[in-house]
């Protein structure tokens, strides 16, 4: 069955860059987001920073991960979202949080 | 009208996209995305606010080009639309629903004890742009 082998989510964290460069990537939903939730912990213990957070290789996400993104940039307080497809830009939009999550140049 | 009955388990959040997905060939991509995150959204709802399993039913109009997609299940609450600050983490699932929709709507069984949350997407026309 396909929906048995959707990627799951995922999160890479480049060390001592600056900004703090961020990737996400797979399905991020309320199934997906609990098996990175460890990694997310981690990157919150970090002192307040310029957040670039690579959306690329992110294929689906609902407002679970807009929670999870909103988290993130309470505490960061600058997290600019990068190569977001249409349907994140969309969303992020259409909630009226461009403000909060800004979305990079270097989007769709 | 196909339907299929989920689990109140997390794996059927993406159960539900990928059945709704399937039984929508009749859109194209772009509503069919917008059809996978509405029912991701209610299908988180009734994971978490629901007290059953919870039963999807996917209905294609010809007549008139419409998809409608309804989420019931057992369960008393009423889902309510919040209008969350920018900084608040939920309660946004609803929100998206109604944006991006058609239309949608809350129906409860006669006799309590079950509701449905439905939606339905245009399918030549998609919800306009956000500029």
């Amino acid at each position: 069955m396909a929906e048995l082998e959707e990627p799951r989510a995922w999160i890479r964290v480049t060390p001592n860059a600056e900004p703090l460069f961020v990737e996400l990537g797979g399905q991020l939903d309320i199934a997906s987001l609990p098996t990175i939730e460890a990694d997310l912990d981690g990157l919150l213990r970090r002192d307040p920073a310029r957040v670039v957070i690579d959306m690329h290789d992110v294929h689906f996400m609902d407002s679970s991960a807009v929670a999870m993104l909103i988290r993130l940039a309470n505490h960061f307080g600058d997290v600019t979202l990068e190569r977001v497809n249409p349907m994140v830009r969309r969303i992020v939009e259409v909630l009226g949080l461009s403000d909060h999550l800004s979305i990079g140049r270097g989007s769709a | 009208m196909t339907s299929r009955s989920f689990a109140q388990t997390p794996e059927s959040v993406p159960a539900a996209r990928a059945y709704v997905v399937r039984s929508l060939p009749q859109l194209d991509d772009e509503v069919r995305q917008v059809a996978a995150l509405l029912v991701s959204e209610l299908a988180t709802n009734a994971l978490l606010y629901g007290e059953s399993a919870f039963d999807i039913a996917v209905d294609y109009s010809t007549s008139d080009h419409r998809a409608r997609v309804e989420v019931r299940n057992a369960g008393r609450g009423r889902p309510t639309m919040q209008h969350p600050a920018s900084t608040a983490e939920h309660g946004r699932g609803l929100q998206l629903v109604a944006a991006l929709s058609a239309s949608w709507g809350v129906e409860s069984a006669p006799h309590g004890g079950s509701k449905t949350v439905w939606f339905e997407l245009a399918a030549d026309v998609a919800p306009p742009r956000a500029s």
